[in-house]
């Protein structure tokens, strides 16, 4: 099955120019035969807002999502956007497949610290859930989800085997750590104790010189890195996602099957 | 060995430089730069920078000598220009500069100085706008958080590369460019005048300043943690007293708050609004 990470940048507060360039990149999945586009955190309106938050929410049930839902009959598709219910506004993540949509995710962890400012602007969402895809299992972190071990562990519990990260991940770097690697590392834990597949994808730009690396890549159940984009640039990357890895993965090292039984997949 | 922390990835660092440049010059609509070119080490780097990001066409660099200015100066720039091919302009500030401070007597070296900058300054962006260019800026964060420059002088530009790279990461990235070696070889001099000299004035070396403020406010060490590191307490202190007093010349002036919005109080935009 062929995946499709949509390594864009953004216009920031645009959503229409935003909205074109996903549908763009939407119909080269299709023409390419992906069965399924990921796009970052807040693809459709940049990242840090401020202000602009309110002037770019969308209503789930809205035409904009309406539109998405339509194409989704050719594809299933994964994007981040600003959702607005009952005045409040959330960072949230959905995936849309044959019309529908799967599953909404709120982001449950908005980060209030260093250049962050997300707990000022969004309310936070209140849980992590698998749901059932053509890929297994799936889950989706929004960036700063996946750094919150309870996040890990409630997809682990939920048997996840397809971890998706949409993300908006500024570089930086010291003489401790590089940026990209730690989503590595994230992710090298999570595929390799979960047997899951785990697709990160990371917005490339700049807004007001935070750069956001790319870097996107999808990581098999064993922990390698199967494909991955480049750093600073917009990429379409289409990478192969093999069903049969998980069961693979599975026979050899089993985690879950050993927990409680409360917490064994069913 | 303190050193050895501030060391970076040039590869990484360099291709995120210029398309930090490249990017943030180009959404703007606009697809040139203008810099100004001392034929020093900081200013000699962006010029490397925005020629690897815009091309070196859409790159001019501008040497802005005063009557006092140092030969050396306008040669090690004379080199950047050849060595990468972008555009320049020699323009002069004797004049004007002489013209505004012949109204007064006894001036100060330090005004005199500002004056110099703030020359400078007009001349970019007068430059800027009619090349149809954004102004790129050359302060180190070294200088910048020292205050080592003059507000609406050198520290003016429209994006700044090299903003938070401090003096010796400047110095590891221009060897990673092959910045030429009379330039990197040369002991750091605003230039202002005859003899000036940047580490003697400031009274530290930059390698000092560099550790010191690495430990200070990118790893958060409080001030009796630096000096276990073995610098003198008053050089420590002296420093960090230089950055608090500055925090003016990295703001823009501030506003008195009146209304329920106040612009970049609670009016919150990024620069690259719609961009």
């Amino acid at each position: 099955m062929r995946i499709a990470l949509c390594q864009i940048d953004t216009i920031l507060g645009d959503l229409n120019k935003n909205l074109s360039k996903v549908n763009h990149y939407i119909d080269k999945a299709v023409y390419e035969k992906c069965e399924l586009a990921i796009f970052p955190e807040l693809a459709l309106t940049g990242y840090n807002l401020r202000d602009l938050t309110d002037s770019v929410g969308l209503d789930i049930n809205g035409e904009k999502i309406g539109k998405l839902k339509e194409k989704s009959y050719e594809i299933d598709i994964v994007l981040g956007y600003v959702e607005q219910k009952d005045g409040y506004f959330y960072n949230s993540a959905v995936y849309i497949s044959n019309g529908e949509i799967l599953h909404n995710h709120r982001k449950k962890f908005l980060p209030d610290y260093g250049m962050f400012e997300e707990e000022r602007y969004f309310t936070r969402g209140s849980s992590i859930k698998a749901f059932d895809t053509k890929f297994g299992k799936t889950t989706l972190f929004i960036c700063e989800d996946s750094f919150h071990i309870s996040s890990q562990n409630d997809a682990f519990k939920q048997g996840t085997n397809f971890l998706i990260i949409l993300s908006a991940s500024p570089f930086w770097m010291n003489h401790e750590s590089i940026k990209p690697q730690l989503w590595k590392s994230v992710c090298l834990n999570f595929s390799q104790f979960s047997n899951s597949y785990a697709a990160f994808v990371n917005r490339t730009g700049f807004e007001d010189g935070v750069g956001f690396f790319g870097g996107s890549f999808l990581m098999n159940p064993f922990g390698s890195v199967i494909d991955e984009a480049a750093l600073f640039k917009e990429e379409f990357l289409i990478a192969e996602f093999d069903k049969d890895q998980i069961n693979k993965a599975k026979i050899m090292m089993p985690i879950l099957k050993n927990e409680d039984k409360e917490y064994a997949n069913e | 060995m303190l050193m050895n922390k501030l060391k970076l990835d040039c590869n990484i660092v360099a291709d995120y430089l210029i398309e930090f440049t490249k990017q943030e010059i180009l959404k703007t609509g606009l697809k040139n730069a203008v810099i100004g070119l001392s034929g020093g080490v900081d200013s000699s780097l962006v010029a490397y920078i925005a020629k690897e990001a815009l091309g070196k066409e859409n790159v001019y660099g501008i040497m802005m000598p005063y009557k006092t200015s140092s030969k050396n100066s306008l040669e090690d720039a004379m080199k950047v220009i050849k060595d990468t091919g972008i555009n320049y302009k020699i323009s002069e500030i004797t004049k004007p500069a002489d013209a505004y401070i012949a109204g007064f007597e006894d001036m100060s070296n330090l005004r005199k100085g500002n004056v110099f900058a703030r020359m400078r300054m007009i001349t970019l962006f007068d430059h800027s706008s009619n090349y149809n260019a954004l102004v790129v800026g050359t302060s180190n964060k070294t200088e910048l958080l020292l205050g080592y420059g003059t507000w609406y002088g050198d520290l003016a530009s429209s994006l700044n590369p090299i903003g938070d790279l401090y003096k010796n990461q400047i110095y590891q990235l221009a060897e990673y460019f092959n910045v030429p070696n009379s330039i990197t070889n040369k002991k750091p001099s605003a230039d202002l005048w005859v003899g000036q000299n940047d580490e003697d004035e400031l009274g530290f070396s930059y390698n000092d300043a560099d550790i010191i403020l690495y430990h200070l406010y990118d790893l958060r060490y409080s001030i009796d943690e630096v000096i276990e590191l073995g610098f003198r307490k008053e050089l420590v202190e002296g420093i960090s007293e230089r950055v608090r007093k500055n925090q003016f010349k990295r703001l823009p002036p501030i506003i008195a708050k009146i209304s329920r919005r106040t612009i970049n109080i609670d009016f919150r935009y990024l620069r690259d609004w719609g961009l």
